[in-house]
Parts: C-alpha cells; structure tokens; sequence
C-alpha cells in the first residue's frame, strides 16, 4: 500500500515526473530559441512559471462554481500521477515487479486522456466564448488523434511474439520480431504527429491559438488553476517520452542499472524531435490538421494493424 | 523569498493597444524577436490579461478603448506592473486635446514605467521592462 503512494506521489508518479517534465518543457523552449538565433531562457523556467503562478491572485469567473474551477485541474493532475505510477521501471538496488497490471498499456492510455477532458471541460464551465471554441476545437482533435494512437498501440500488441499483449513490460521487452520492428518504424512518425496534437505544439497549436482565441480553455485561469494546468502539461511531456521509449525502442536490452538514465536520454531526444518540428512549422487550421490525421494516419495504423493481425494469426 | 524569485524570473507579458500607430507595437514585437530576446529574461507573451504579470500599453487612450483598459486592468491578477510604451502614452503626444482622447494612460490607471520614443526604441522598451522585473523582485 506504501509502496503504491509512494509510486503515485513521488517516483515515477507527481514529484519525478515534474521535475522531469518542466525540465523537457524549458529544453523544448531553448533549443526552439536557438533554433531562431536567440538566447532563450534558463532549463529552469518551467519551474519559475510554477512558483510564480502559485504565488498570484486567484480571478474565478462570476457564473462559474469555484468548485469546479479547483477540481477539474487537481482531477487531471491526480490521474496522469496514477498513469505515470503504473511505467514499469526499473532502478538499480530495488527489486523489480515487473506485472503490476496485466493490462497496464491501457490503463496509462485513458488515465493520461483525463487532463485533456478536464482541459476541455474548463474551456466550457468558463462560459467564455474564447474558452469554448478552444474546447471545441481540442475536442475534435482530441478523436482525431486518439484513432490513431488506440491503433497503433493495439497493432503493436498483436505484433509481440506469443499471445498478443497490452502489458507495457512484455510489449518492450518481446516485441522485436521482423514485423514488430516494420511496424514500428512506420509508426514513429505517426506518434510524433500524434505526440504534437496532444501536446498542444505548433502545427497543431490549434486549441490554445494564443492571438485568435486568447489561450482557448484556459483564458480564464489564473494563478493556481493554471499551475495545475502547467503542470499536468509537463507530466502529459513526460508520459509521451516513456511511452516513446518503451513502445518503440528496445529499452530492456540495456543493463538496468542504466534503463532509468537512458530512458530520460530518450525523453529529451523526443523532446528535441518535437522541438524541432515546432520550430520548422506554423499553425494550421483546425480542418486542415483533420484532414491531416484522417487521411494519413488513420490509413496507414488500419493496415499496420490489419499486417499485424494477419502475421500474428 | 522564493515567490520574488519566482515573479521576478517569469515576468509574462501582456501587450494593450489603446489606439496607438502600430509603431510601438511593431517594436514589441522586434523586442521578442532574436535581436533583443527577452525570452531570456523568461519572459513571454501570453494572451490573456488573466495570465499576466506586466502589461504594456501602447496609445493615447481613445475613447473607445477607455472602457478596455479599465476592464483589461481588473483582470490583470495582483501583483501586477503597468509599463507604458511610447510618448503617446506618456503625454497623449501629436493626439493632445484630440476630441477623442480621454488619456493618457496614467489618468485613469496607476503606471510604473515610462519609455519614451516614438516609435520607442527596443533598447528602451527592454530597460522599462527591467524597472517593472525590479518591482517584482523588491516585493512591492
């Protein structure tokens, strides 16, 4: 019972995992400032941002119930610390469980999904205008890319050697055949486009459009709420690098001495990957994106998992 | 202690147009371009007034936009710096007496900072915003 609050509060749950994620947040900051030939700020911003946001004044909208504008932050920042608590991860002198959950893969997914929905559900309980074409846009979105995201992890289940798996440790540590390998490299694009959507990165800064919708679901959040709000955005950054790094490379080759070191290697490659691409691109409209994910990738992950159904049968 | 460090390290930025030239607003935003950067200062424009921690007005204050700005400074959350751009601003400049001004700024709102220049310079621009850091850091 310890052992499980002390997963969800500290390691990999709440504290690790802020570290971690302000740490990849400041690192996508600066190297996107180097990238346009300036200075950019410190690796330490995310974490000035937060202090500072807990220390400013609380606004709560006239017609919404101060309840709801506390509750739906804490709610999504309680379950993507419940997902991170479920990563199998090994560190040198603790014994690993490596089975906490036959099922974990999808446990992490739709727990990790929550802050988004109670991102969503502040734009409209703001009744703000802004607040709510933000949501809107995030909701469609959010089906645009979760089509994609819910295929490739189920192709890559089906693609395992043996009975097929949606446990995070059998699926990194088994699944390196022929057509797991085929798949995978197909697949990376698709969760790096999928990783920029839920991350709320430029092509698809679509909901939080900081001068056509004032920040979008957010614009009404101030101080507190919307360090919470920061904050499940870091840990959203973190639980896209381990999932990158447990569904797409062999990370269980490695000593485990060294898994958890080059799995935070692997975090902040994804990070400057995404940087990258932020960098490179401008905002797109929000049909445009749709087009995007329904006519590329939700082709290609249906016949990554159709090839990897048929080879597995 | 560690709330001035945090506000003086993080100063976000929001930008108010009050009926100015677009000068001034043209070289906040070559202030946040590479040459003068003062993402590195951590700060960073946002926007929504609900985020800020400085806002930067631009303009005489019009008629038109004197209910905004009072409204924009309600919403700004304490503690808050008003930094005012320009010598519209300042002193209402080539608009004094205009039958549609009802500014300067500093006549309806409380204002820190003062950079001159018309359009202001971003050297300028940058040494108002290190005042309204130094606001935040001496916890006034």
């Amino acid at each position: 019972m310890i052992s499980y609050i002390l997963s969800i509060l500290i390691f990999p749950g709440f504290l690790f995992s802020f570290l971690l994620g302000g740490l990849m947040d400041s690192f996508r900051r600066k190297l996107k400032a180097k990238m346009q030939l300036r200075i950019g700020p410190p690796l330490t911003q995310g974490f000035y941002d937060i202090i500072k946001l807990f220390s400013k004044e609380t606004l709560i909208p006239e017609n919404m119930p101060w309840v709801l504008y506390f509750i739906t932050p804490i709610i999504g920042v309680v379950s993507i610390s419940i997902a991170l608590s479920l990563f199998p991860i090994p560190l040198p002198f603790v014994k690993f469980n490596s089975h906490k959950i036959p099922f974990d893969l999808i446990v992490i997914f739709y727990l990790s999904e929550v802050p988004t929905i109670c991102y969503l559900l502040f734009g409209y309980f703001t009744n703000s205008i802004f607040g709510q074409i933000g949501a809107s846009r995030k909701a469609q979105l959010l089906f645009a890319y979760n089509v994609p995201m819910i295929l490739i992890i189920t192709a890559l289940a089906f693609s395992v050697n043996g009975s097929p798996t949606f446990n995070l440790f059998d699926l990194a540590a088994k699944g390196f055949n022929t057509t797991s390998i085929f798949l995978k490299i197909i697949f990376i694009p698709i969760f790096i486009l999928c990783s920029l959507a839920k991350l709320k990165l430029n092509p698809f800064s679509i909901p939080n459009a900081e001068q056509e919708i004032l920040e979008g679901p957010t614009v009404e959040a101030s101080g507190p709420a919307l360090a919470l709000f920061e904050i499940s955005h870091f840990m959203e950054w973190v639980i896209l690098g381990f999932l990158f790094s447990y569904l797409f490379l062999p990370i269980f080759i490695i000593p485990t001495n060294l898994i958890l070191i080059s799995i935070i290697l692997i975090c902040f490659v994804f990070a400057s990957l995404l940087s990258l691409l932020e960098a490179a691109t401008a905002r797109i409209e929000l049909n445009q994106a749709i087009n995007i994910f329904v006519k590329f990738t939700w082709p290609i992950s249906i016949l990554g998992l159709l090839l990897a159904f048929f080879t597995h049968v | 202690m560690i709330f001035k460090i945090g506000r003086s390290k993080s100063p976000w930025l929001f930008h108010l147009n009050t009926g100015s030239c677009n000068g001034c607003d043209i070289e906040i935003v070559a202030l946040l371009a590479s040459r003068y950067d003062v993402e590195r200062l951590g700060c960073k424009l946002v926007g929504s007034p609900k985020h800020a921690d400085i806002c930067l007005v631009t303009g005489p204050v019009t008629a038109r936009s004197k209910e905004p700005l009072l409204r924009i400074y309600d919403m700004l959350p304490n503690p808050k710096v008003i930094v005012c751009i320009g010598a519209c601003s300042i002193s209402s400049g080539v608009f004094t007496d205009g039958y549609s001004i009802v500014g300067p700024a500093h006549n309806l709102i409380p204002v820190t900072a003062y950079v001159g220049g018309c359009s202001a310079h971003p050297k300028n621009i940058f040494l108002g915003l290190q005042k309204a850091i130094e606001v935040f850091k001496e916890g006034r």
